[in-house]
């Protein structure tokens, strides 16, 4: 076994184990750090796909902003209700989801065999660096991205809109 | 190394993902869940753009990203909603649409 593999094992399986155990918590908090766990383990495993820029990208925003989003929401939910109330599975309904789930995971592991099997890219070749992911980014996409800075946009706005409390009375600013 | 393990790979993220969805009735989990099937999908893309020799995908990748990013927010601005007016987290009080 190579490095690579060895690297992949260990990526693949930070990041499989560690969203198991997010779905399995009782507690929100602690899933939230197994899941962040996990996407560390997908960054790692972008790092082995030649993705460098993705992959920080990946600790950054996800790992970093969103989690964190994530987690401070969980804060702001009183957790003494929460705790009082524990979740109690559906055992038929996890179950029947669960083979259904096992189903289509083999299906698509079936599809997938019809892929193709070669690398263009070998391990050693300066493929997703910050320069070449920019080159790309603005020029052949460059309207998506300024689509998605619109998005952005309006996310922002959207989410003050609809944080805003109910007849809120925002002061006047004094002092003009 | 097979770009078929990083297919099964995320294969398996996706649909623990969808797992997830479907049986957690905490909103929070449902929301993490969305996260973890986002990002099986972006491992299929990232796993192409090395197959394919071609950056798009990591671009795409990018996007998916940022895409996520907007709608995390927006689905906890509405899960905090949700939580001011039902003092609950828990999607069984959420089976009524309108109020």
């Amino acid at each position: 076994m190579n490095l690579e593999q060895a690297f992949f094992i260990l990526f693949g399986g930070m990041a499989v184990l560690f969203s198991l155990l997010m779905l399995t918590r009782r507690n929100a908090l602690t899933a939230a750090v197994c899941l962040v766990v996990s996407f560390l383990g997908v960054a790692g495993l972008y790092a082995l796909l030649n993705a460098p820029f993705v992959a920080a990208l990946q600790v950054l925003v996800y790992a970093g902003a969103i989690m964190m989003l994530i987690v401070f929401v969980i804060m702001t939910v009183d957790l003494r209700e929460e705790e009082l109330k524990r979740e109690k599975p559906v055992l038929i309904g996890s179950l029947v989801a669960g083979i259904v789930l096992l189903v289509c995971t083999s299906l698509l592991s079936i599809a997938i065999r019809e892929l193709p099997r070669q690398w263009m890219v070998r391990a050693d070749d300066p493929f997703g660096t910050v320069a070449q992911v920019g080159k790309v980014l603005f020029t052949r996409h460059v309207l998506n991205f300024e689509m998605i800075s619109l998005l952005l946009l309006v996310a922002l706005i959207g989410a003050l809109v609809l944080g805003k409390k109910k007849g809120a009375h925002y002061p006047e600013r004094s002092g003009r | 190394m097979d770009p078929h393990n990083y297919l099964y790979l995320a294969v398996v993220l996706f649909f623990l993902g969808l797992f997830g969805v479907l049986v957690r009735r905490n909103v929070f989990f449902v929301l993490m869940s969305i996260e973890l099937m986002l990002n099986a999908a972006n491992l299929v893309l990232v796993t192409a753009a090395r197959v394919r020799g071609d950056l798009d995908g990591q671009v795409m990748a990018f996007f998916v990203m940022a895409l996520a990013a907007a709608e995390a927010c927006i689905g906890l601005a509405i899960v905090s909603l949700f939580y001011r007016q039902r003092r609950s987290v828990d999607l069984r009080n959420a089976k009524e649409m309108g109020g």
